[in-house]
């Protein structure tokens, strides 16, 4: 690009990280594909952690996409999906998620006497994508980007910018925890009840669960999920970061944090 | 279906072998590591102390001792995220345990994995259940990254653990069987079970004893949460009394799982050793009188009919009694 370039379109977005339920009907992805391709953008089909069924709800989503493949990115968070989209569409460019990208996320951290810790734990201001040998593996296996949140203890931002794959950085809600288990459903209840999406009665969006404190910032549980909403100081701190090293940002919402 | 059992010290062997295992898994945290990141920083899923090995002397007297035995030693290296420098220490971790005699290695990071295989091509590799096999294709992934067994995540149906098995060919299948389980899964969880100044792992400590009253769904949800936070013992047996997949063992077996797993390396050794006399127990009746004797001495195990039908302790509630 250069500097006279205009920058590219931000992605057209539709799916969901955290949960089955709120992926799109084909229908939908069909006309986000018809609107991407107006608009001269790139869809993103985000995709949920999978099991068998909801595999089976994905694949679907998959083969909409197949005239717009060399316009189309998966977002994969989940390694079945992921070989998934090898086995069946191995042209369609795929990114790690938030959840298949690991990064430490523990509210908490921002507590921690680092004092008494000895040294701060590298690992924990970077993440997978930030290991050559990570990126260089999956990059075989066809992803060629990666997703990542800004923990509330902050981020090694040298390692971060010097991974040079394309990476998008999720504000200002970060996934601290995933579970299949949704917080709307009894855990003892057929468990394909909560997880097909044409079942799902209740759904995540009768309203949050507040959490207690530990540091700075919102903590609530919803659906699938425990997510944090950064500090606004943390917030801002976090785009200031990306802006300058290039880094694309996603303005990220509870609802399906996509 | 081989027992599965946590060890974290050399003295803890022939308990675990008497009482009925088959195999151990042990993980290692040394000096060296303490030492150039701190106890922060963990080589797998369990920080310094109890849970693990001290050193290299003391996973040679296991693997000794284990092979003395008769059994077979894991050695864990499923930690879900290292840096750079971290990953090239687990990977010499990983040589130097080979060469010590370990049979196998549980690794969670897929390209660790990878170079793992690599490096070499006949050992026995482990896919953690930090890698989240959930379905046959990520079964097959992980074969082709290199495992030669799969862990399957705790969170699995017993039916979704019946269609992993075989997905890949030559690749078995481990599950859980006893005592911890979790409110999320485990490859989606980005926390730190233990934090200096902090008790216990975020998801049961953050909730407030408020939130979502008067919801049933999430009553019942949060009366989940408590029984995962609960760790006792029956009065009279002074057996585990944790979540517990015991009364599914039949199933298991029938769908061609290969080992069974008790969980908790940080465990008291007696926790321990009553853990695997339970799960022996319950495999020797089903060899020996079939599936229905298999699951009536489960149950009997356990000695609470009411917990057994109510599910919050179970990891396959779909096989837990109905009946009174």
């Amino acid at each position: 690009m250069t500097a006279d370039a205009p920058p590219a379109p931000a992605p057209l977005r539709i799916g969901s990280s955290l949960c089955a339920r709120r992926l799109p009907t084909g229908a939908e992805v069909h006309a986000a594909a018809e609107e991407a391709e107006r608009t001269d953008r790139v869809l993103e089909l985000v995709t949920p952690p999978a099991h068998a069924r909801e595999l089976d709800r994905i694949l679907p989503l998959l083969a909409v996409l197949t005239p717009c493949l060399d316009r189309s990115v998966a977002v994969v968070n989940d390694l079945g999906v992921l070989q998934m989209i090898r086995e069946e569409y191995p042209s369609l460019p795929m990114v790690a998620g938030r959840l298949l990208n690991h990064q430490m996320k523990d509210p908490r951290l921002v507590e921690v006497d680092r004092s008494r810790l000895g040294r701060w734990p590298p690992g924990w201001e970077l993440g997978s994508a930030t290991s050559p040998r990570w990126r260089a593996r999956m990059g075989e296996l066809g992803v060629v980007g990666a997703e990542l949140d800004w923990p509330a203890h902050g981020l090694d931002q040298g390692a971060w910018a010097a991974t040079g794959i394309p990476l998008t950085l999720h504000l200002p809600w970060v996934v601290v925890a995933w579970g299949r288990t949704c917080v709307a459903r009894d855990p003892r209840g057929p468990v394909d009840r909560a997880i097909r999406g044409e079942d799902c009665d209740r759904g995540c969006l009768d309203g949050d669960l507040e959490l207690r404190g530990h540091g700075p910032g919102r903590r609530i549980r919803r659906g699938t999920a425990e997510l944090l909403r950064l500090p606004d100081a943390t917030h801002a701190r976090a785009r200031r970061w990306a802006a300058r090293a290039g880094i694309r940002v996603h303005w990220n919402d509870p609802e399906g944090a996509a | 279906m081989k027992l599965l059992a946590p060890c974290a010290d050399p003295a803890e062997v022939e308990p675990l072998l008497r009482a009925g295992a088959d195999a151990l898994y042990c993980g290692l945290f040394d000096g060296a590591w303490l030492r150039r990141w701190g106890p922060a920083a963990w080589p797998n899923r369990r920080g310094p102390g109890p849970a693990n090995l001290p050193g290299e002397a003391a996973l040679d007297a296991v693997v000794e001792a284990a092979h003395q035995g008769g059994a077979t030693v894991q050695l864990t290296l499923n930690a879900p995220l290292l840096s750079p420098d971290q990953e090239e220490a687990t990977l010499a971790t990983a040589d130097d345990a080979l060469d010590r005699g370990v049979d196998a290695l549980v690794v969670a990071a897929p390209h660790l994995l990878a170079e793992l295989r690599r490096r070499h091509p006949r050992a026995t590799l482990v896919a953690s259940s930090l890698c989240s096999a959930r379905t046959p294709p990520a079964v097959r992934l992980l074969a082709e990254l290199g495992a030669d067994r799969v862990i399957a995540p705790r969170q699995l149906t017993l039916d979704e653990i019946g269609e992993l098995c075989g997905a890949a060919a030559g690749v078995g299948l481990e599950a859980f069987v006893l005592n911890d389980a979790c409110a999320f899964d485990e490859g989606g969880c980005a926390t730190a079970h233990q934090l200096p100044g902090h008790d216990g792992p975020y998801c049961l400590a953050s909730f407030d004893p408020q939130a979502g009253a008067g919801d049933p769904a999430i009553a019942a949800h949060r009366a989940w949460l408590d029984a995962l936070g609960r760790r006792g013992y029956t009065p009279s047996a002074g057996l585990p009394l944790g979540p517990c997949g015991l009364c599914a063992l039949p199933e298991l077996a029938a769908a061609g799982v290969e080992a069974v797993k008790v969980v908790g390396r940080e465990a008291h050794p007696y926790r321990k050793v009553r853990s695997v006399q339970m799960v022996r127990h319950v495999l020797d009746a089903l060899r020996d009188e079939g599936p229905d004797a298999a699951r009536t001495r489960s149950r009997a195990l356990r000695e609470d009919p009411a917990g057994c039908r109510g599910g919050l302790d179970c990891y396959y509630p779909e096989v837990r009694p109905t009946d009174g």
